[in-house]
Protein backbone atom coordinates (compact mmCIF):
# COMPACT_ATOMS: atom_id res chain seq x y z
CA UNK A 1 0.00 0.00 0.00
CA UNK A 2 1.15 3.58 -1.09
CA UNK A 3 0.50 4.87 2.95
CA UNK A 4 2.41 2.49 4.23
CA UNK A 5 5.33 4.23 2.61
CA UNK A 6 6.86 7.32 4.52
CA UNK A 7 5.98 10.82 2.51
CA UNK A 8 9.57 11.95 2.77
CA UNK A 9 12.85 9.64 2.84
CA UNK A 10 15.69 12.29 3.89
CA UNK A 11 18.38 10.25 2.38
CA UNK A 12 17.62 10.60 -0.85
CA UNK A 13 17.55 14.67 -0.64
CA UNK A 14 21.05 14.02 1.42
CA UNK A 15 22.55 12.36 -1.41
CA UNK A 16 21.27 14.81 -3.94
CA UNK A 17 22.74 17.90 -1.68
CA UNK A 18 26.09 15.91 -1.44
CA UNK A 19 26.44 15.21 -5.18
CA UNK A 20 25.58 18.88 -6.56
CA UNK A 21 25.22 21.36 -3.36
CA UNK A 22 22.88 22.79 -1.26
CA UNK A 23 21.70 25.40 -3.99
CA UNK A 24 21.41 23.51 -6.95
CA UNK A 25 18.93 20.66 -4.52
CA UNK A 26 17.10 23.92 -3.97
CA UNK A 27 16.39 24.48 -6.90
CA UNK A 28 15.61 21.05 -7.75
CA UNK A 29 13.47 20.37 -5.11
CA UNK A 30 11.17 23.93 -6.47
CA UNK A 31 11.43 22.50 -9.89
CA UNK A 32 10.09 19.17 -8.26
CA UNK A 33 7.36 20.98 -6.29
CA UNK A 34 6.32 23.12 -9.32
CA UNK A 35 6.67 19.92 -12.33
CA UNK A 36 4.55 17.50 -9.54
CA UNK A 37 1.70 20.14 -9.23
CA UNK A 38 0.63 19.80 -12.69
CA UNK A 39 1.40 16.53 -13.45
CA UNK A 40 -1.20 15.78 -10.71
CA UNK A 41 -3.61 18.50 -12.15
CA UNK A 42 -2.78 16.92 -15.68
CA UNK A 43 -3.30 13.26 -14.27
CA UNK A 44 -6.66 14.19 -12.43
CA UNK A 45 -8.05 15.48 -15.35
CA UNK A 46 -7.25 12.64 -17.65
CA UNK A 47 -8.58 10.55 -14.65
CA UNK A 48 -12.01 12.62 -14.49
CA UNK A 49 -12.22 12.49 -18.26
CA UNK A 50 -11.56 8.53 -18.39
CA UNK A 51 -8.23 9.14 -20.82
CA UNK A 52 -6.27 6.11 -19.54
CA UNK A 53 -3.32 6.67 -21.83
CA UNK A 54 -2.75 9.97 -20.31
CA UNK A 55 -2.81 8.80 -16.84
CA UNK A 56 -0.40 6.49 -17.36
CA UNK A 57 2.03 8.54 -18.99
CA UNK A 58 1.58 11.68 -16.58
CA UNK A 59 1.78 9.30 -13.64
CA UNK A 60 5.06 7.05 -15.26
CA UNK A 61 7.18 10.05 -15.03
CA UNK A 62 5.74 11.11 -11.62
CA UNK A 63 6.91 7.75 -10.05
CA UNK A 64 10.90 8.19 -11.73
CA UNK A 65 11.12 12.13 -10.19
CA UNK A 66 9.26 11.45 -6.91
CA UNK A 67 11.40 8.47 -5.89
CA UNK A 68 14.91 9.94 -7.05
CA UNK A 69 13.67 12.81 -4.59
CA UNK A 70 12.64 10.39 -2.12
CA UNK A 71 8.88 10.85 -2.10
CA UNK A 72 8.59 7.61 -1.65
CA UNK A 73 4.63 7.56 -0.99
CA UNK A 74 4.17 9.84 -4.14
CA UNK A 75 5.65 7.40 -5.97
CA UNK A 76 4.22 4.51 -5.16
CA UNK A 77 1.00 5.86 -5.39
CA UNK A 78 1.98 6.96 -8.97
CA UNK A 79 2.94 3.97 -9.82
CA UNK A 80 -0.45 2.32 -8.57
CA UNK A 81 -2.28 5.04 -10.95
CA UNK A 82 0.15 3.95 -13.80
CA UNK A 83 -0.57 0.32 -13.67
CA UNK A 84 -3.88 0.81 -13.74
CA UNK A 85 -4.05 2.88 -16.25
CA UNK A 86 -1.82 0.81 -18.19
CA UNK A 87 -4.35 -1.67 -17.23
CA UNK A 88 -7.32 0.41 -18.14
CA UNK A 89 -8.97 0.34 -15.35
CA UNK A 90 -11.17 3.11 -14.66
CA UNK A 91 -12.47 2.38 -11.23
CA UNK A 92 -9.22 1.35 -9.77
CA UNK A 93 -7.69 4.69 -10.73
CA UNK A 94 -10.04 6.43 -9.64
CA UNK A 95 -10.31 5.12 -5.91
CA UNK A 96 -6.37 5.22 -6.05
CA UNK A 97 -6.36 8.17 -7.51
CA UNK A 98 -8.65 9.27 -4.70
CA UNK A 99 -5.77 10.34 -2.10
CA UNK A 100 -3.20 11.89 -4.77
CA UNK A 101 -4.03 15.66 -3.55
CA UNK A 102 -3.48 15.01 0.30
CA UNK A 103 0.35 12.54 -0.58
CA UNK A 104 0.74 15.84 -3.24
CA UNK A 105 0.34 18.08 -0.19
CA UNK A 106 2.09 15.74 2.74
CA UNK A 107 4.96 15.51 0.22
CA UNK A 108 5.75 19.01 -0.89
CA UNK A 109 5.00 20.54 3.14
CA UNK A 110 7.97 17.72 3.76
CA UNK A 111 9.79 18.84 1.39
CA UNK A 112 9.17 22.68 2.34
CA UNK A 113 10.75 21.42 5.79
CA UNK A 114 13.55 19.87 4.52
CA UNK A 115 16.77 21.41 4.05
CA UNK A 116 17.22 20.97 0.45
CA UNK A 117 14.15 23.58 0.47
CA UNK A 118 15.61 25.17 3.29
CA UNK B 1 12.02 23.44 -27.20
CA UNK B 2 15.88 23.90 -25.77
CA UNK B 3 14.85 24.08 -22.27
CA UNK B 4 18.31 24.78 -20.52
CA UNK B 5 21.16 26.60 -22.00
CA UNK B 6 23.10 27.73 -18.70
CA UNK B 7 26.31 26.35 -18.74
CA UNK B 8 30.14 26.57 -17.85
CA UNK B 9 31.82 27.70 -21.57
CA UNK B 10 35.63 25.53 -21.02
CA UNK B 11 37.01 23.02 -23.04
CA UNK B 12 34.15 20.86 -21.75
CA UNK B 13 32.46 18.09 -23.57
CA UNK B 14 28.67 18.22 -24.14
CA UNK B 15 26.14 16.18 -22.88
CA UNK B 16 22.96 16.05 -24.01
CA UNK B 17 19.97 14.83 -21.94
CA UNK B 18 16.43 14.22 -23.43
CA UNK B 19 13.77 13.93 -21.42
CA UNK B 20 10.39 15.43 -20.64
CA UNK B 21 11.13 15.64 -16.76
CA UNK B 22 12.02 19.15 -15.72
CA UNK B 23 13.12 17.63 -12.38
CA UNK B 24 15.16 14.74 -14.19
CA UNK B 25 16.79 16.92 -16.60
CA UNK B 26 17.76 19.44 -13.98
CA UNK B 27 19.02 16.93 -11.71
CA UNK B 28 20.83 15.45 -14.77
CA UNK B 29 22.16 18.64 -15.70
CA UNK B 30 23.41 19.33 -12.26
CA UNK B 31 24.93 16.43 -11.86
CA UNK B 32 26.80 15.77 -15.06
CA UNK B 33 28.30 20.30 -14.45
CA UNK B 34 29.65 18.28 -11.48
CA UNK B 35 31.23 15.44 -13.85
CA UNK B 36 32.86 18.05 -16.39
CA UNK B 37 30.31 18.14 -18.74
CA UNK B 38 28.78 21.16 -20.44
CA UNK B 39 24.87 19.93 -20.36
CA UNK B 40 21.75 20.61 -22.40
CA UNK B 41 18.17 19.54 -21.70
CA UNK B 42 15.65 18.92 -23.96
CA UNK B 43 12.06 18.04 -23.39
CA UNK B 44 11.47 17.00 -27.56
CA UNK B 45 12.99 14.56 -29.25
CA UNK B 46 12.31 16.94 -32.26
CA UNK B 47 14.22 19.64 -30.58
CA UNK B 48 16.99 17.36 -29.59
CA UNK B 49 17.86 15.98 -33.05
CA UNK B 50 17.66 19.53 -34.64
CA UNK B 51 20.49 20.27 -32.42
CA UNK B 52 22.55 17.00 -33.32
CA UNK B 53 22.17 17.53 -36.85
CA UNK B 54 23.67 20.78 -36.62
CA UNK B 55 26.38 20.09 -33.82
CA UNK B 56 27.00 16.15 -33.17
CA UNK B 57 26.55 15.16 -30.13
CA UNK B 58 29.17 13.07 -27.89
CA UNK B 59 27.12 11.87 -24.89
CA UNK B 60 23.65 11.21 -24.61
CA UNK B 61 21.21 10.79 -21.63
CA UNK B 62 17.94 9.40 -23.40
CA UNK B 63 14.97 8.51 -21.61
CA UNK B 64 12.77 5.53 -23.56
CA UNK B 65 9.17 7.04 -22.81
CA UNK B 66 9.14 10.75 -23.86
CA UNK B 67 5.87 12.09 -23.28
CA UNK B 68 4.00 10.43 -26.02
CA UNK B 69 6.99 9.14 -27.99
CA UNK B 70 9.43 6.88 -27.67
CA UNK B 71 13.26 6.95 -27.97
CA UNK B 72 13.83 4.33 -30.38
CA UNK B 73 12.47 6.81 -33.41
CA UNK B 74 15.74 8.98 -31.59
CA UNK B 75 17.86 6.08 -31.94
CA UNK B 76 16.96 5.38 -35.75
CA UNK B 77 17.29 9.16 -36.35
CA UNK B 78 20.64 9.49 -34.48
CA UNK B 79 22.19 6.74 -37.07
CA UNK B 80 20.54 7.76 -39.98
CA UNK B 81 23.30 11.07 -38.83
CA UNK B 82 25.56 8.11 -38.37
CA UNK B 83 26.48 9.78 -35.15
CA UNK B 84 29.47 8.23 -33.19
CA UNK B 85 28.12 9.35 -29.48
CA UNK B 86 27.83 7.26 -26.66
CA UNK B 87 24.53 6.85 -25.37
CA UNK B 88 22.93 6.12 -22.06
CA UNK B 89 19.30 4.73 -21.92
CA UNK B 90 17.28 6.43 -19.15
CA UNK B 91 14.38 4.45 -18.09
CA UNK B 92 11.79 3.66 -15.52
CA UNK B 93 10.35 0.95 -17.71
CA UNK B 94 10.76 -2.98 -17.10
CA UNK B 95 14.70 -4.24 -17.92
CA UNK B 96 13.44 -6.32 -20.82
CA UNK B 97 11.99 -3.12 -22.78
CA UNK B 98 15.25 -1.24 -22.14
CA UNK B 99 17.46 -4.26 -22.93
CA UNK B 100 15.60 -4.62 -25.82
CA UNK B 101 16.34 -0.93 -26.65
CA UNK B 102 19.56 -1.20 -26.37
CA UNK B 103 20.03 -4.17 -28.53
CA UNK B 104 18.51 -2.11 -31.33
CA UNK B 105 20.68 0.49 -30.76
CA UNK B 106 23.68 -1.94 -31.22
CA UNK B 107 22.22 -3.30 -34.17
CA UNK B 108 22.05 0.10 -35.77
CA UNK B 109 25.60 0.82 -35.21
CA UNK B 110 25.46 2.96 -31.96
CA UNK B 111 27.44 3.20 -29.17
CA UNK B 112 24.92 1.88 -26.84
CA UNK B 113 26.68 2.39 -22.83
CA UNK B 114 25.10 0.32 -19.97
CA UNK B 115 21.49 1.89 -19.52
CA UNK B 116 20.91 4.19 -16.20
CA UNK B 117 17.25 2.99 -14.26
CA UNK B 118 15.08 5.44 -13.28
CA UNK B 119 14.63 6.73 -10.00
CA UNK B 120 18.65 7.12 -10.18
CA UNK B 121 20.62 6.65 -7.19
CA UNK B 122 22.61 9.98 -7.23
CA UNK B 123 25.95 8.32 -6.56
CA UNK B 124 25.51 5.57 -9.31
CA UNK B 125 24.64 8.73 -11.94
CA UNK B 126 27.91 10.74 -10.48
CA UNK B 127 29.67 7.75 -10.95
CA UNK B 128 28.74 6.71 -14.74
CA UNK B 129 28.70 10.10 -15.34
CA UNK B 130 32.06 10.51 -14.56
CA UNK B 131 32.97 7.56 -16.01
CA UNK B 132 31.67 8.49 -19.41
CA UNK B 133 33.31 11.77 -18.90
CA UNK B 134 36.36 10.18 -18.98
CA UNK B 135 35.75 7.99 -21.91
CA UNK B 136 34.02 10.71 -24.28
CA UNK B 137 36.02 13.84 -23.11
CA UNK B 138 38.73 14.17 -25.70
CA UNK B 139 41.96 15.18 -23.47
CA UNK B 140 45.02 16.90 -25.54
CA UNK B 141 48.09 17.06 -24.79
CA UNK B 142 48.74 20.23 -24.01
CA UNK B 143 45.89 19.59 -21.30
CA UNK B 144 48.48 16.56 -20.29
CA UNK B 145 51.42 19.07 -20.08
CA UNK B 146 49.28 21.79 -18.05
CA UNK B 147 48.54 18.94 -15.64
CA UNK B 148 51.72 17.83 -15.19
CA UNK B 149 52.87 21.17 -14.25
CA UNK B 150 50.54 21.25 -11.52
CA UNK B 151 51.27 18.15 -10.17
CA UNK B 152 47.83 16.86 -11.34
CA UNK B 153 49.72 13.76 -11.95
CA UNK B 154 50.18 11.82 -8.91
CA UNK B 155 51.35 8.46 -8.10
CA UNK B 156 49.75 5.50 -6.67
CA UNK B 157 51.60 2.76 -4.98
CA UNK B 158 50.14 -0.89 -5.36
CA UNK B 159 51.87 -3.52 -2.62
CA UNK B 160 54.31 -6.50 -3.30
CA UNK B 161 54.55 -9.19 -0.82
CA UNK B 162 57.24 -11.64 -0.54
CA UNK B 163 55.51 -15.64 -1.13
CA UNK B 164 57.36 -17.45 1.15
CA UNK B 165 56.19 -15.40 4.62
CA UNK B 166 53.85 -12.58 3.01
CA UNK B 167 55.70 -9.58 4.67
CA UNK B 168 55.42 -6.29 2.72
CA UNK B 169 58.84 -5.39 0.43
CA UNK B 170 57.81 -2.24 -1.64
CA UNK B 171 55.57 -1.25 -4.03
CA UNK B 172 55.24 -0.46 -7.59
CA UNK B 173 54.37 3.71 -8.12
CA UNK B 174 51.45 3.93 -10.83
CA UNK B 175 50.40 6.98 -12.56
CA UNK B 176 46.75 8.83 -12.18
CA UNK B 177 45.55 11.91 -12.73
CA UNK B 178 43.90 13.43 -10.01
CA UNK B 179 41.30 15.84 -12.63
CA UNK B 180 39.34 18.76 -11.06
CA UNK B 181 36.72 18.12 -12.17
CA UNK B 182 36.52 14.46 -13.62
CA UNK B 183 38.16 12.50 -10.47
CA UNK B 184 40.75 10.05 -10.62
CA UNK B 185 41.46 9.20 -14.20
CA UNK B 186 42.90 6.07 -14.76
CA UNK B 187 46.58 5.93 -16.98
CA UNK B 188 44.31 4.18 -20.20
CA UNK B 189 42.75 7.87 -20.70
CA UNK B 190 45.93 9.61 -20.63
CA UNK B 191 49.26 7.98 -20.58
CA UNK B 192 49.05 7.48 -24.44
CA UNK B 193 49.24 10.74 -25.23
CA UNK B 194 51.82 11.32 -22.95
CA UNK B 195 53.67 8.74 -23.78
CA UNK B 196 53.81 10.12 -27.23
CA UNK B 197 54.62 13.90 -26.31
CA UNK B 198 57.32 15.53 -24.47
CA UNK B 199 56.08 15.44 -21.36
CA UNK B 200 56.69 11.66 -20.90
CA UNK B 201 60.66 12.37 -19.12
CA UNK B 202 59.34 15.02 -16.99
CA UNK B 203 56.45 12.48 -15.76
CA UNK B 204 59.28 10.09 -15.28
CA UNK B 205 61.07 12.18 -13.21
CA UNK B 206 58.59 13.58 -11.18
CA UNK B 207 56.97 10.13 -10.34
CA UNK B 208 60.58 8.98 -9.52
CA UNK B 209 61.43 11.92 -7.01
CA UNK B 210 57.34 11.72 -5.27
CA UNK B 211 58.08 7.70 -4.63
CA UNK B 212 61.42 8.62 -2.93
CA UNK B 213 60.08 11.52 -0.95
CA UNK B 214 57.25 9.17 -0.10
CA UNK B 215 59.47 6.37 0.33
CA UNK B 216 61.81 7.66 2.96
CA UNK B 217 58.37 8.58 5.39
CA UNK B 218 57.61 4.83 4.84
CA UNK B 219 61.16 3.66 5.60
CA UNK B 220 61.17 5.25 9.10
CA UNK B 221 59.21 3.02 10.30
CA UNK B 222 59.42 0.35 7.67
CA UNK B 223 62.67 -0.30 6.28
CA UNK B 224 64.48 -1.98 4.01
CA UNK B 225 61.01 -0.99 1.69
CA UNK B 226 61.44 -0.34 -1.95
CA UNK B 227 59.89 1.19 -4.74
CA UNK B 228 59.66 0.64 -8.65
CA UNK B 229 58.52 3.56 -10.87
CA UNK B 230 57.99 2.43 -14.93
CA UNK B 231 60.46 3.95 -17.38
CA UNK B 232 59.57 4.41 -20.90
CA UNK B 233 61.11 3.88 -24.23
CA UNK B 234 61.16 7.43 -24.83
CA UNK B 235 62.73 8.45 -21.57
CA UNK B 236 65.84 6.04 -22.22
CA UNK B 237 66.32 8.29 -24.82
CA UNK B 238 67.35 11.09 -22.95
CA UNK B 239 71.19 11.09 -22.67
CA UNK B 240 71.12 12.32 -19.13
CA UNK B 241 68.75 10.01 -17.92
CA UNK B 242 71.21 7.87 -15.46
CA UNK B 243 72.20 11.76 -14.16
CA UNK B 244 69.05 13.05 -13.88
CA UNK B 245 68.20 9.85 -11.64
CA UNK B 246 71.35 9.48 -9.76
CA UNK B 247 70.40 13.73 -8.48
CA UNK B 248 66.54 12.77 -7.66
CA UNK B 249 68.84 9.94 -5.31
CA UNK B 250 70.97 12.08 -4.13
CA UNK B 251 68.59 15.03 -3.43
CA UNK B 252 66.35 12.84 -1.36
CA UNK B 253 68.92 11.42 -0.06
CA UNK B 254 67.53 7.48 -1.17
CA UNK B 255 69.24 4.17 -0.95
CA UNK B 256 70.09 3.52 -4.53
CA UNK B 257 69.39 -0.20 -3.82
CA UNK B 258 65.65 0.78 -2.76
CA UNK B 259 64.97 2.24 -6.10
CA UNK B 260 63.59 0.05 -8.93
CA UNK B 261 62.98 1.16 -12.77
CA UNK B 262 60.54 -1.05 -14.20
CA UNK B 263 61.52 -1.36 -18.39
CA UNK B 264 59.34 -2.81 -20.51
CA UNK B 265 60.54 -5.43 -23.05
CA UNK B 266 59.62 -2.99 -25.99
CA UNK B 267 61.82 0.11 -24.33
CA UNK B 268 64.60 -2.69 -23.58
CA UNK B 269 64.42 -3.69 -27.07
CA UNK B 270 65.52 -0.06 -28.27
CA UNK B 271 68.96 -1.42 -29.06
CA UNK B 272 71.55 1.59 -28.66
CA UNK B 273 74.69 1.01 -26.60
CA UNK B 274 73.39 4.41 -25.45
CA UNK B 275 70.95 2.70 -23.30
CA UNK B 276 72.81 -0.47 -21.83
CA UNK B 277 75.55 1.76 -20.96
CA UNK B 278 73.15 4.42 -18.77
CA UNK B 279 71.09 1.17 -17.62
CA UNK B 280 74.68 -0.26 -16.27
CA UNK B 281 76.12 2.69 -15.15
CA UNK B 282 72.76 2.67 -13.15
CA UNK B 283 72.77 -1.22 -12.08
CA UNK B 284 76.98 -0.71 -11.15
CA UNK B 285 75.12 2.17 -8.59
CA UNK B 286 72.83 -0.23 -7.23
CA UNK B 287 69.67 1.03 -8.62
CA UNK B 288 67.52 -2.41 -9.03
CA UNK B 289 66.11 -2.80 -12.99
CA UNK B 290 62.88 -4.64 -13.60
CA UNK B 291 62.08 -6.36 -17.13
CA UNK B 292 58.37 -5.26 -17.47
CA UNK B 293 55.75 -7.31 -18.83
CA UNK B 294 57.72 -10.30 -19.08
CA UNK B 295 56.99 -12.85 -21.62
CA UNK B 296 54.56 -10.63 -24.13
CA UNK B 297 57.37 -8.92 -26.14
CA UNK B 298 59.59 -10.56 -28.96
CA UNK B 299 63.53 -10.70 -27.82
CA UNK B 300 62.99 -11.53 -23.99
CA UNK B 301 65.36 -14.19 -23.96
CA UNK B 302 68.55 -11.84 -25.66
CA UNK B 303 67.52 -9.13 -23.78
CA UNK B 304 67.62 -11.10 -20.76
CA UNK B 305 71.28 -11.93 -21.55
CA UNK B 306 72.37 -8.55 -23.13
CA UNK B 307 70.83 -5.82 -20.10
CA UNK B 308 71.75 -5.64 -16.66
CA UNK B 309 68.18 -6.66 -15.24
CA UNK B 310 68.16 -7.55 -11.37
CA UNK B 311 64.64 -8.24 -11.02
CA UNK B 312 62.00 -10.42 -13.65
CA UNK B 313 58.17 -9.35 -13.60
CA UNK B 314 55.79 -12.16 -14.95
CA UNK B 315 53.33 -10.50 -17.22
CA UNK B 316 49.65 -10.69 -15.57
CA UNK B 317 48.24 -11.97 -19.19
CA UNK B 318 49.97 -15.30 -17.89
CA UNK B 319 49.46 -14.97 -13.93
CA UNK B 320 45.79 -13.97 -14.63
CA UNK B 321 45.44 -17.12 -16.94
CA UNK B 322 46.76 -19.73 -14.84
CA UNK B 323 44.77 -21.55 -12.67
CA UNK B 324 42.07 -22.45 -15.48
CA UNK B 325 44.81 -22.52 -18.20
CA UNK B 326 47.92 -25.66 -18.02
CA UNK B 327 49.66 -23.87 -20.73
CA UNK B 328 49.93 -20.76 -18.95
CA UNK B 329 50.88 -22.51 -15.29
CA UNK B 330 53.50 -23.87 -17.37
CA UNK B 331 54.66 -20.67 -19.29
CA UNK B 332 54.84 -19.26 -15.53
CA UNK B 333 57.00 -22.08 -14.23
CA UNK B 334 59.26 -22.09 -17.11
CA UNK B 335 59.87 -17.61 -16.87
CA UNK B 336 60.54 -18.60 -13.16
CA UNK B 337 63.05 -21.40 -13.23
CA UNK B 338 64.35 -18.96 -16.54
CA UNK B 339 64.86 -16.40 -14.12
CA UNK B 340 66.06 -17.96 -10.76
CA UNK B 341 68.89 -19.72 -13.61
CA UNK B 342 69.92 -16.12 -14.22
CA UNK B 343 69.75 -14.98 -11.00
CA UNK B 344 67.00 -12.50 -11.35
CA UNK B 345 64.35 -12.28 -8.68
CA UNK B 346 60.77 -12.55 -9.90
CA UNK B 347 58.14 -10.62 -9.53
CA UNK B 348 54.47 -11.71 -10.55
CA UNK B 349 51.72 -9.18 -11.39
CA UNK B 350 48.04 -9.60 -11.80
CA UNK B 351 47.82 -12.08 -8.74
CA UNK B 352 43.91 -11.54 -7.73
CA UNK B 353 43.16 -14.95 -5.78
CA UNK B 354 44.78 -16.93 -2.72
CA UNK B 355 44.85 -19.72 -4.83
CA UNK B 356 47.06 -18.03 -7.54
CA UNK B 357 49.31 -17.23 -4.23
CA UNK B 358 49.97 -20.68 -3.41
CA UNK B 359 50.66 -21.95 -6.64
CA UNK B 360 53.06 -19.32 -7.01
CA UNK B 361 54.67 -19.36 -4.00
CA UNK B 362 55.13 -23.45 -4.92
CA UNK B 363 56.96 -22.70 -8.32
CA UNK B 364 59.27 -20.68 -6.28
CA UNK B 365 58.32 -17.12 -7.16
CA UNK B 366 59.68 -14.81 -4.87
CA UNK B 367 57.47 -11.47 -4.92
CA UNK B 368 53.81 -10.42 -5.88
CA UNK B 369 51.67 -8.06 -6.94
CA UNK B 370 47.96 -7.50 -6.96
CA UNK B 371 44.37 -6.94 -6.33
CA UNK B 372 44.04 -9.85 -4.33
CA UNK B 373 47.33 -8.08 -1.97
CA UNK B 374 46.28 -4.42 -2.77
CA UNK B 375 44.92 -1.67 -4.94
CA UNK B 376 46.86 1.07 -6.20
CA UNK B 377 46.81 3.49 -2.92
CA UNK B 378 48.04 6.76 -2.03
CA UNK B 379 51.19 7.37 0.25
CA UNK B 380 48.91 7.47 3.49
CA UNK B 381 46.95 4.87 2.24
CA UNK B 382 50.22 2.25 1.79
CA UNK B 383 51.51 3.57 5.30
CA UNK B 384 48.12 2.29 7.04
CA UNK B 385 48.60 -0.58 5.13
CA UNK B 386 52.30 -1.09 6.11
CA UNK B 387 51.34 -0.21 9.44
CA UNK B 388 48.72 -3.27 9.60
CA UNK B 389 51.60 -5.13 8.52
CA UNK B 390 53.81 -4.38 11.11
CA UNK B 391 54.39 -7.70 12.49
CA UNK B 392 55.90 -8.99 9.62
CA UNK B 393 59.61 -8.22 9.36
CA UNK B 394 60.02 -6.52 5.94
CA UNK B 395 63.98 -7.71 5.43
CA UNK B 396 65.28 -7.24 1.60
CA UNK B 397 64.79 -10.08 -0.81
CA UNK B 398 66.62 -13.19 -0.09
CA UNK B 399 68.41 -14.34 -3.21
CA UNK B 400 66.73 -17.38 -5.01
CA UNK B 401 69.15 -20.08 -5.76
CA UNK B 402 71.80 -19.09 -8.79
CA UNK B 403 74.79 -18.56 -10.16
CA UNK B 404 74.54 -14.99 -10.45
CA UNK B 405 73.92 -13.78 -7.10
CA UNK B 406 75.29 -10.79 -7.29
CA UNK B 407 72.66 -9.61 -10.16
CA UNK B 408 70.46 -9.59 -6.59
CA UNK B 409 68.86 -5.63 -6.27
CA UNK B 410 70.00 -6.63 -2.04
CA UNK B 411 73.21 -6.37 -2.80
Amino acid sequence: MAADEPVLDPSALAALEEVVGAAASAEIARLFREDSESRVARGSAALAVGDLAAVAREFHALKSSAATLGARRLSALAARLEAAGLAGDVIVARQVGSGLDATLRATLDALAGSRAAA
Amino acid sequence: MLVLLEGTRMSLSRLHIVDDDPTIREIARRVAEAAGFEALGFDAPADFLAAAASDPPELVLLDLAIGEQDGIGVLEALAKLNSRCAIIVLSGLEDRLVGAAVRIGRSLGLQMLEPLAKPFQLHDLRARLSAAAAMVLPIRESDVRDALASHQLVPRYQPKVRLSDGAPVGCEALVRWQHPSRGLLAPSHFLPLVEAGPSITPLTYQMIERAMTDLAAWRQRHPGLSVAVNVSARSLDDAEFADRVWEILARTGADPSSLTLEITETAAMADTAAVAAMLTRLRIRKVNLSLDDFGTGFSSLVELHRMPFSELKVDRAFVGTMETDRDARVIVKAIIGLAHTLGLITVAEGVETEAAMDMLREMGCDVAQGYGIGKPMTAEAFQEWLDARAGIAAPSLAPPPGPRGLAHGSR
